[in-house]
């Protein structure tokens, strides 16, 4: 069977034909998986989409992490498989402890519906590895909790470890150090506010998230 | 531990206690609160100047069957930890629920 990314669906979640719309474009077969079912065995790689699982009751993510999918989603990980957690997907990643941290409301108690320029800041993640650091692409923002906070060990620990893929050029929501992405230590598991799947094309403003998910597809590949 | 009792119910063949709890769910110190700073900027607006800080939370009230004040307080305490709160952002606080309610 070709190389599959599994997309995962929570009730609430929103942007799974978007992300298998833009991994197709690119190339890569992608089936959706209803978080119901435990099995990602046929999966090589896995997304988690934006949007409001389980009407992000509690805390965004919060009910998610308990849903059946997840222990398959954290077997991938610790196998060192590809995990993109996009927007809502992030915050899961953050609750299921996949990734440090947490994702609070917007400073400013706003919606942010928007085009951000972000700076490259690790390749050295499944996310940004055919980027330079340095680099500046523009991706759309679309959310209400995306300030990533977490204590200031952690902050160390993930600049120490170039943990932080992707920064803000103007801070938009709060983010200790303008952070928009993260990845874990080993670069597999990366959770990002911005929304690649949407900046694909021309046509809807964009196409530097060609680079983001060509960078994911080359991981999966790569094994 | 902010526990009550209410009552005695059967359960799996014997009889255990009924307990409530509430769990307080706060933003920790230094993390920040929009809401909180919002609804301030609302309560010096309606001229309580003398308020300083306003946090906002979340309250939870659980009715369970335990073996003992000990036992009730172990199951709220872990469910807290796991789910009602994030220790990244939040610390909770087990405490009493001081209305009597019965069912």
């Amino acid at each position: 069977m070709p190389p599959t990314v599994g997309v995962v669906v929570f009730p609430g979640t929103n942007c799974e034909h978007d992300v298998v719309h833009a991994l197709g474009l690119l190339g890569m077969r992608a089936q959706i998986k209803w978080h119901g079912d435990a099995e990602l065995s046929d999966c090589d790689a896995v997304v988690l989409p934006g949007g409001f699982a389980h009407g992000d009751y509690l805390r965004p993510g919060a009910i998610a992490r308990f849903s059946k999918v997840m222990s398959s989603i954290v077997e991938m990980a610790e196998a060192g498989k590809p995990v993109l957690g996009i927007c809502n997907g992030f915050q899961v990643l953050t609750e299921a402890k996949l990734l440090p941290g947490a994702l609070q409301k917007n400073a400013g108690l706003r919606f942010i519906c928007d085009v951000e320029k972000l700076e490259v800041v690790s390749n050295r993640s499944v996310a940004s590895a055919l980027l330079q650091p340095g680099e500046i692409i523009s991706l759309p923002i679309n959310h209400f909790e995306g300030n990533y906070t977490c204590d200031q060990v952690t902050y160390d620990s993930l600049i120490e470890n170039d943990q932080i893929v992707f920064k803000y050029v103007d801070n938009p929501n709060g983010s200790i150090g303008s952070i928009a992405a993260i990845s874990n230590q080993r670069g597999n598991v990366v959770g990002m506010m911005p929304h690649p799947e949407r900046a694909v094309e021309e046509i809807v403003g964009g196409t530097d998230g060609r680079k983001v998910l060509s960078s994911f597809i080359q991981a999966v590949l790569n094994g | 531990m902010g526990i009550r009792v209410h009552g005695r119910s059967y359960v799996a063949g014997y009889f255990t206690l009924r307990y409530e709890a509430v769990v307080e769910v706060l933003l920790k110190d230094g993390v920040s609160d929009p809401e909180g700073m919002t609804i301030l900027d609302a309560v010096v607006s309606l001229g309580y100047g003398s308020v300083e800080r306003v946090a906002t939370g979340k309250l939870f009230r659980l009715l369970l069957n335990a073996d003992d004040e000990n036992a009730a307080a172990d199951v709220v305490t872990q469910i807290a930890e796991q789910l009602l709160s994030n220790p990244v952002l939040e610390d909770f606080r087990v405490r009493d629920l001081l209305a009597a309610a019965s069912s």
